[in-house]
């Protein structure tokens, strides 16, 4: 638990009696100084309610960020690929109509696929009470840094993968800032580098969570 | 002269406090939901400790 955690709560009660518990939990939450963040239980959506289920309630629970994390890497490798498919679609576009709708939409879901990965890697860090890289170079940084262990942390990412997502990374630059300059060359090679990480991200970050949330 | 508290002790002293907040109000939340003929689950990193 960290020094600005808040106290997550699902709150389980007959309707007639769940405004009434609400009540009760986050009043006590507040006289004992503590933030509460309150859900029905009825709201919560399946897949989250299985993740609790094992679970013994008022504690030995494991972590709920892990749902938006793996909903942060199935976002990257839907776009990854995505990519991959529109950018086999440019040596047919001849017409520059077409050109510019194969090229931006390549450049668009490389755009969106990284920045799913850095959200996906900001969260595990947060996960694991660790600042992200911050200044001009976080987007490198975070990619160094999820490639190394840092105190009892292993890496996020192996080798392989750590190598493609700073190739990702370096085109994301030329997505996000230079519009008007495609460069097929450094495509060709961020085009492979987001294949793979479609590949193997999810056994990546499935490894990780193995090794430190199993 | 006095001792400055760091940050990272500033934080290490709330997150300490938080703990023993939350193992504080398990029995109370526990208690009412017995009474009420519902629960409440805990989880996250309260829930760590």
């Amino acid at each position: 638990m960290k020094y600005d955690s808040d106290i997550d709560l699902l709150v389980d009660f007959p309707a007639e009696t769940l405004g009434d518990a609400w009540n009760f939990a986050e009043t006590a939450c507040w006289d004992h100084g503590l933030d509460p963040d309150l859900m029905p239980y009825s709201w919560c959506k399946p897949a989250f309610l299985d993740h609790i289920a094992h679970r013994p309630t008022c504690g030995g629970i494991s972590d709920a960020r892990w749902f938006e994390i793996d909903a942060a890497v199935a976002a990257t490798v839907r776009h990854f690929m995505g990519a991959s498919k529109i950018f086999a679609q440019v040596p047919g576009a001849e017409a520059p109509e077409d050109r510019y709708l194969v090229e931006m939409g390549f450049m668009g879901a490389m755009l969106a696929g990284q920045t799913f990965l850095e959200a996906a890697l900001v969260r595990i860090l947060d996960l694991n009470g660790e600042e992200a890289p911050t200044g001009a170079r976080w987007h490198a940084d975070l990619i160094q840094r999820a490639a190394h262990p840092v105190g009892d942390r292993p890496a996020i990412l192996g080798p392989a993968a750590a190598r493609a997502a700073d190739q990702t990374r370096r085109f994301r630059s030329i997505s996000a800032h230079a519009y008007d300059a495609f460069d097929h060359t450094q495509a060709v090679a961020a085009v492979r580098s987001a294949a793979l990480l479609g590949a193997i991200l999810p056994s990546e970050i499935a490894r990780f969570r193995q090794a430190t949330d199993p | 002269m006095q001792r400055v508290v760091t940050l990272t002790e500033r934080k290490s002293l709330e997150a300490v406090r938080r703990q023993a907040a939350v193992r504080a109000l398990e029995p109370i939340l526990a208690a009412y939901a017995r009474d009420h003929d519902g629960r409440f689950l805990l989880y996250g990193s309260s829930a760590r400790g």
